[in-house]
């Protein structure tokens, strides 16, 4: 058999290896983005009651795509033991996490009369199974909290409806929270816990040396859920949220969520006439480890920020 | 005797084929040998339309709150998608590459020259994403 030309086998080990690299590429990219858009939810292991706390079960509809959301209910209590719906926080937890990711945050607020909703956001916990958007599918969840709150079936009927509803969104929730805010002016005011400013600079710094990746996880992504993460920008929306007040808290050693997104965001939430934006660093605090490293200042600010922004008049009935 | 036919037959190949072939046989035509060695880039185009339109499909008609459906429905086409695409290059190739030799061992540098060129550019076009993600990520 004749030897092929030099000039045939320079050509056929070109096809071979660029065949090679371009479906290793695509197969790696598909894998990426169905394996970063959905985990397996993180059972929930605890509930409100095991600190002492009165609370319901509740299930809602996300706004707009109506997944089934699961929840719990946990009503304020008054000093004299009373409960109260009055001043509402709906706190959104981060990634594959799941409601009980701060039930002793939650648990300290309703004991000083702030009600709180914490429920599962799309794809975790109990809630139904969907993929993750990094914030911006989980946007509808948070409104459908809202509509929940204002027109669902409220356990605790003789309690009345929330006469003023907060957020508290924690990381990726936060972002969520700021697309929710920015649209829904139900939402009063709003505390962000490390939440970045773009998910471009959340998402690719986790690639590390697979950046290459990047672009082929986005376009795959892109297509099987119509999510651009790099059009996901809270940035460009955190100023329609003015002049509802906006509290905004980052650890300073925050590696995965680099401080310069609060004061990204910041910027851009104060950038318009009768803007209300706080801002607290933590020292040494890794992400979302600032309510652990200074727990007792954490839920004191929390709770004066939010009796502050959320007061309106005393609407309570006796509790059990 | 039926050497010397054999031969004759041969000699007839060498001096009339080249040009009854060009002129009646478009086997030989540029335009074949183009057709025939972009078919791994047009084939693979065609299969990432159909990939596309499957996972639009199923986007549309499956209720996002069925999302495990959904998921297994995509992970189905994708990698079915994925498998084909690369027996179809594989298939593509290979056939293409045979067919160069064949015009070469024919004769007809001109056209091997010419398949060989737009196989490399199928390979440059193939591996150019990738390249680009490189600098454009």
């Amino acid at each position: 058999m004749a030897r092929k030309p030099r000039s045939q086998r320079i050509v056929s080990g070109y096809l071979i290896i660029s065949g090679l690299l371009a479906f290793l590429y695509i197969s790696v990219s598909i894998t990426i983005a169905l394996a970063v858009t959905y985990r397996p939810p993180i059972p929930i292991t605890t509930t409100p009651a095991s600190l002492g706390l009165d609370y319901r079960d509740v299930t809602f509809l996300s706004r707009e795509d109506h997944l089934l959301l699961r929840g719990w209910f946990i009503p304020g209590i008054l000093p004299d033991g009373r409960l109260t719906v009055e001043q509402t926080v709906i706190q959104v937890h981060g990634t594959n996490n799941n409601r009980a990711m701060v039930l002793d945050i939650d648990a300290s607020l309703a004991r000083q009369g702030i009600a709180v909703l914490a429920f599962d956001s799309r794809g975790n916990g109990e809630s139904a199974p969907a993929p993750s958007g990094g914030g911006y599918f989980e946007q509808r969840d948070i409104l459908g909290a809202v509509d929940f709150l204002q027109t669902g079936p409220l356990p605790y009927p003789e309690l009345g409806r929330p006469k003023a509803i907060g957020g508290w969104g924690i990381s990726v929730g936060g972002a969520a929270l700021i697309y929710a805010a920015a649209q829904e002016p139900a939402i009063k005011a709003i505390v962000i816990d490390s939440a970045y400013a773009t998910m471009a600079e959340y998402i690719e710094p986790a690639f590390g040396p697979y950046f290459i990746f990047i672009p082929g996880t986005r376009f795959t992504e892109m297509m099987l859920y119509g999510v651009d993460y790099a059009s996901v920008r809270p940035v460009d929306v955190i100023a329609k949220i003015a002049p509802r007040p906006i509290f905004l808290i980052q650890g300073a050693a925050d590696t995965d969520i680099l401080p310069s997104n609060m004061v990204e965001l910041a910027a851009a939430a104060s950038d318009v006439p009768g803007a209300h934006v706080q801002t607290w660093l933590v020292p040494h605090a890794h992400h979302i480890q600032a309510y652990k490293l200074v727990k007792n200042t954490y839920i004191d600010r929390l709770v004066t920020f939010f009796h502050t922004e959320l007061s309106t008049e005393s609407s309570t009935v006796s509790g059990k | 005797m039926k050497r010397i036919k054999s031969e004759h037959e041969n000699q007839i190949s060498k001096t009339t084929v080249p040009i009854t072939v060009t002129k009646n046989d478009d086997r030989w035509s540029i335009r074949y040998i183009l057709l025939l060695t972009l078919a791994p880039l047009y084939l693979l185009a065609i299969i990432g339309g159909i990939v596309l339109a499957l996972v639009m499909l199923s986007r549309y008609l499956i209720s996002p709150s069925n999302y495990l459906l959904q998921q297994t429905i995509f992970i189905l086409i994708m990698s079915s998608g994925v498998i084909i695409a690369i027996i179809v290059y594989i298939i593509s190739v290979r056939h293409a590459l045979k067919y160069v030799g064949m015009l070469r061992q024919n004769g007809y540098t001109r056209q091997a020259n010419v398949g060989l060129i737009a196989l490399a550019i199928v390979a440059s076009i193939l591996i150019l994403p990738v390249i680009l993600a490189l600098f454009f990520h």
